[in-house]
């Protein structure tokens, strides 16, 4: 296995074509979607006369904003935790110095970076974060009973791409060349998925919050948050 | 962690599932989620990751607390997830189970959706449990029987004809005895204000429809009533999810007021009647909006009130606390005309905690009193904290200006033993209103 | 109509103020289909109302007035109790026979044949031209004549099983009862009961489970069920149409088969004198309006469409519409200009050419024709009529308390 995954042409076809691959699927998987999903929406008739657009932002701000619902200050501490977690997991892999050089190698395009030790925190954050939610699946009661072994999965699924990553920039645990080939396909597996599990509720939520920030606020005129 | 009930018997469950075949029980199943449900169904399902964030949310939850099968999230997997995982085959002891937990378990308040970071609407899940409950046939024994008397009469209490035009014409009667000339005009074309009444109203609390006929006839209303089937505002095919009795229902309300050529439809204190009339009723048959306007008693007083059409002699002076229904708050924001109206009323007003559109429903909602005593127990452990609010604010009256939050309240006040007293605004008003000189008979 | 008075252009007919002296109390006022008469019921003393015809009081005092109407050739008919016996009372003379209750008034168009719902003892039924039918039944909801009057029907229960007894309700328990015989077939509901052109049959809807609607003609159903149905008419002597709800929504069926495109939501059908058939649509969520033959106006009205009427001739189709939360009236798919606060059954003139409708506005009445606002206002008026020449139109109206009937020349109306 080590030594497959030394092979350099698996290191080509990781670096290359599974990019490619990774990135395509995401981005089709999921206007694919949100295609089908807007289709169906029409289906039903009583979706798209009731949209509204000031109150779909309203919801959508309260809804990003941190402590914007009563919900959220109902929970301080999964919200503080979610809120860290989602910034680390977005922005880390975007603003990662070491990314940053890939894309530019590739299609020689770059932006800012970020300094590699506070992006080293962030990872770190992540991972810590994903410990809590994980802790508080497998603890509390009411969690425990709605969580099955995908819910688990999917922890696993997006914990890897950040645990590989920073070991193999660290050159812990396995040789750099395989940690790191590890790591791409983790989070190349990670994208891939986005579209087909319920990771994509990075996308979901502005189409229910589009809905439910529209009932609530143009037809029920009261607050979603 | 397993789901433990006590064992109730409703025959319109579990005699009714004797009654059906397993191919049945699959054939509601497929038209409900794949033929009716789509969009909403899909997304809400596969968007829900199991956060946890609804559970504290839900009334049922809080009064069981630590049985985590009673959450709201909880309650559609083992529903719809659990559907959808057996692919829909499954059991007529799965289908007693969902029929519990969406009748007894769940009242469609909606307050889950305002906890939940994707709004997904549970109510709407558990509104498909429902339907697909009733496409089989299985009911509580209690909503059924007004679903079925609805089907004919239009009215949920298989009141004949004559009896509500009896009742009517004897309620003149005793108006009569305090109001000059007091009258309750029946079937007058071309009125302003169609009044439609509640059915208990008519046969067990016409207490509500004379309190009403004194406000009309003081405030100078020009109103009437149908002289037709069509007369009871109250819709209980909305918790059956029997949608074709519902738009049957809904429809024959409007076309009442259409044919009597009335402007709009004002009804009492009733939350389920408005929240279908406006939304899930109209929607049913094809009108984004209501066709003609639909008021509801608490705007319809607001009204009244702040143009002066009737003056305030005495306010209340006891202490009173305000329940905010639902389906006329969360679903239509009336929390503030509710509270102008009760300042008006009231000298001394202690607001519960959480208050307004986020309230706790009153447990009684969504069809839960009405699924009759076998499920009054489900009821009355889902009141718990509504009963603590209501005893934290220490007041002595509940203004409830709905049918169901008023009895489901009186039964938590009997329980838990709050010492309050509940009441309608139409009982207020019409005990604190002046009756001008002229018109004393 | 022929006989009406077209001649005199305006007539004091009586002084409603008078009344309101004279008189306890004055109920809702109704006027004769030629306006020659203005009557409503009055209270001489508290319990004790009698009715007041042009300013005369009948003979007859009673408890109570109920379901007051003219008749097509001008008489006054209505319900009345009278020492706690309900019965019918025409013209100040009354029906021998007493009913424990007696409502929901009817005649048939010539106004010959009268009849009302009853009830006597705990059985329920109808009173037709004075004869009580032979059969009762434990309900008897609504009333229904037939074109000729020779038939009267209502929605009877022939089966009552305990309260609560779902199963046995559910079996059905409801059906047609005609002249006091009821079909043998009983379902959970009926309902949208209608006669043949020639008074022979008779149709309703008829629900047979929670999604298996159809349509029963003398008892006997079709063949074919649906998921929802809504009143059937005839078309002619034999052919019933009804709106049915399939998979793919709303269309329209004729003797249990499909013949309309689907729509959101198909009601009030209506066969015109010429032989087509128009009825309310909504060609998508939230928009509605008129189609014929299955085809849609092209324009569509947001809030609601009335059921279709018709130019004598059948060649214009008309309906009342709302939009911004104003009525009007649209003709062919074009809508008046001007929306007005209420509208009231618009009426064409009989070569077809005007439209003329009572309308109100900011609390005054007014005519309107042709979407064109009439030049008088009215305190109270009713809905204008056009002579059989159609160059006149007969109004009946109240102005500073006076009870008018007025004949206006058509070009008079607006100027």
């Amino acid at each position: 296995m080590e030594q497959f995954l030394n092979d350099p042409s698996i290191y080509t076809l990781v670096r290359g074509p599974l990019v490619w691959l990774a990135f395509i699927v995401f981005f089709v998987g999921m206007l694919y979607r949100i295609f089908t999903t807007l289709k169906m929406a029409k289906k039903e008739k009583v979706i798209y006369p009731y949209l509204s657009f000031k109150y779909t932002l309203r919801s959508i701000f309260r809804w990003l904003m941190p402590f914007g619902s009563i919900s959220m200050r109902k929970h301080p501490w999964f919200t503080i935790i979610t809120f860290i977690f989602h910034i680390c997991i977005i922005v880390t892999p975007i603003f990662l110095t070491g990314h940053m050089e890939l894309w530019n190698e590739s299609w020689e395009i770059s932006w800012l970076s970020l300094p590699v030790g506070l992006t080293d925190l962030m990872t770190i954050t992540v991972i810590v974060c994903l410990f809590f939610i994980f802790l508080r699946r497998l603890i509390q009661k009411d969690i425990r009973f709605l969580t099955s072994t995908s819910d688990y999965i999917l922890l696993v699924l997006v914990a890897l791409p950040f645990i590989t990553g920073f070991l193999s920039h660290h050159e812990l645990l396995l040789q750099y060349k395989i940690m790191l080939t590890i790591h791409m396909l983790s989070g190349e597996l990670m994208l891939i998925a986005i579209p087909f599990t319920k990771l994509s509720h990075m996308f979901m939520f502005f189409l229910t919050r589009a809905h439910t920030g529209s009932e609530f606020g143009a037809v029920r005129h009261s607050r979603d948050y | 962690m397993e789901f433990k009930r006590k064992p109730v018997t409703d025959i319109g469950i579990d005699e009714a599932l004797n009654r059906v075949d397993e191919e049945k029980i699959k054939k509601a199943i497929q038209w409900t989620l794949k033929k009716e449900a789509s969009a909403r169904l899909k997304i809400f399902v596969e968007t829900c990751m199991r956060c946890g964030m609804c559970t504290n949310s839900c009334h049922h939850y809080l009064g069981h607390e630590g049985d985590p099968t009673y959450a709201p999230a909880a309650k559609v997997k083992q529903t719809i997830w659990d559907i959808l995982d057996k692919k829909g085959n499954v059991s007529k002891e799965d289908i007693k189970k969902y029929a519990r937990i969406a009748f007894s378990e769940c009242n469609l308040c909606r307050r889950c959706v305002q906890y939940c970071p994707f709004g997904i609407d549970i109510a709407y899940l558990i509104s498909l449990v429902r339907r697909l409950c009733c496409l089989i046939g299985v009911v509580p024994q209690y909503i059924y029987d007004q679903v079925l008397s609805h089907m004919q009469t239009t009215n949920m209490l298989w009141f004949r004809q004559d009896e509500w035009l009896d009742t009517i014409q004897w309620l003149e009667d005793e108006l009569r005895a305090e109001i000059k000339n007091g009258k309750i005009p029946v079937g007058k074309k071309d009125a302003e204000v169609l009044y439609l009444a509640h059915g208990l109203e008519a046969k067990y609390m016409t207490g509500l429809l004379t309190n009403m006929a004194k406000i009309m006839n003081v405030a100078k209303v020009d109103w009437t009533v149908p002289d037709t089937d069509g007369w009871d505002y109250t819709v209980k095919a909305l918790y059956a999810q029997d949608l074709e009795t519902m738009g049957k229902v809904i429809r024959t309300h409007y076309e009442t007021a259409l044919r009597l050529n009335i402007k709009r439809i004002v009804i009492g204190e009733c939350g389920h009647a408005f929240r279908t009339a406006v939304y899930e009723g109209v929607r049913y048959l094809g009108w984004k909006e209501p066709p003609i306007p639909y008021i509801h008693g608490v705007q319809f007083f607001y009204e009244l009130i702040k143009e002066r059409k009737i003056k305030i002699t005495k306010k209340i002076e006891e202490p009173v606390t305000i329940q905010d229904p639902c389906n006329i708050i969360r679903y239509r924001g009336m929390g503030q005309m509710l509270r102008y109206i009760v300042k008006e009323l009231c000298e001394n007003i202690i607001e519960m905690s959480p208050k307004d559109d986020h309230n706790y429903c009153c447990s009684a909602g969504g069809g839960m009193i009405d699924s009759g005593p076998p499920w009054k127990t489900a009821r009355i452990e889902g009141g718990k904290v509504k009963a603590e609010q209501i005893s934290d604010t220490g007041a002595k009256i509940v203004i409830a200006p709905c049918h169901t939050c008023h009895k489901g309240i009186e039964d938590l006040n009997v329980y838990y033993k709050l010492n309050v007293h509940v009441k309608f605004l139409v009982d207020i008003i019409a005990e604190v209103m002046e009756i001008p000189e002229e018109m004393k008979p | 109509m022929v006989n009406w008075d077209w001649d005199i252009e305006e007539k004091l007919i009586c002084d409603i103020n008078e009344w309101k002296e004279k008189f306890l109390f004055v109920h809702e006022l109704i006027v004769s289909a030629d306006r020659e008469k203005i009557s409503a019921t009055v209270e001489i003393e508290d319990k004790k109302v009698t009715t007041c015809i042009n300013g005369k009081i009948w003979e007859n005092i009673f408890e109570r007035i109920c379901f007051p109407q003219y008749t097509q050739e001008g008489s006054l008919i209505c319900l009345v109790l009278q020492n706690y016996e309900w019965t019918l009372a025409k013209d100040d003379s009354l029906l021998e026979e007493t009913f424990d209750y007696a409502w929901n008034l009817k005649t048939d168009l010539s106004g010959k044949s009268i009849a009302f719902n009853i009830k006597k003892g705990d059985s329920y039924g109808v009173c037709l031209n004075g004869k009580i039918w032979d059969n009762l039944f434990f309900d008897a909801r609504d009333i229904f004549l037939s074109p000729d009057g020779e038939t009267s029907a209502s929605y009877v229960k022939i089966k009552n099983p305990p309260l609560l007894d779902i199963f046995s309700s559910k079996e059905g328990i409801w059906t047609v009862g005609i002249n006091g015989n009821a079909w043998d077939k009983s379902f959970i509901s009926v309902y949208g009961l209608c006669f043949s052109t020639d008074s022979k049959k008779v149709a309703a809807t008829v629900r047979l489970s929670q999604q298996e609607f159809t349509v029963a003609i003398d008892g006997i159903i079709w063949n074919e069920t649906f998921l929802n149905a809504w009143e059937p008419i005839f078309i002619n002597e034999n052919d019933v149409s009804v709106p049915v709800k399939t998979e793919n929504g709303w269309t329209l069926a004729i003797n249990g088969k499909a013949v309309w495109r689907s729509f959101n939501q198909l009601w009030h059908q209506r066969v015109s004198p010429d032989g087509r058939i128009a009825a309310v649509v909504s060609t998508e969520f939230g928009k509605w309006t008129i189609a014929i033959d299955g085809k849609p106006w092209e324009k569509t009205f947001s809030q609601n469409v009335l059921p279709p009427f018709f130019s004598p001739d059948g060649k214009k189709i008309g309906a009342v519409v709302r939009e911004n939360n104003l009525w009007t009236v649209a003709i062919d798919g074009k809508p008046w200009d001007i929306g007005f606060d209420r509208i009231w059954s618009p009426q064409f003139s009989p070569d077809g050419k005007h439209c003329i409708a009572k309308a109100e506005k900011d609390g005054v009445y007014f005519i309107v024709l042709d979407g064109k606002i009439g030049k008088d206002v009215f305190d109270i008026l009713w809905e204008p009529q056009f002579s059989p020449d159609g160059n006149k139109v007969l109004i009946g109206c109240i102005k500073n308390g006076k009870y008018l009937r007025k004949v206006l020349r058509l070009n008079e109306v607006l100027r």
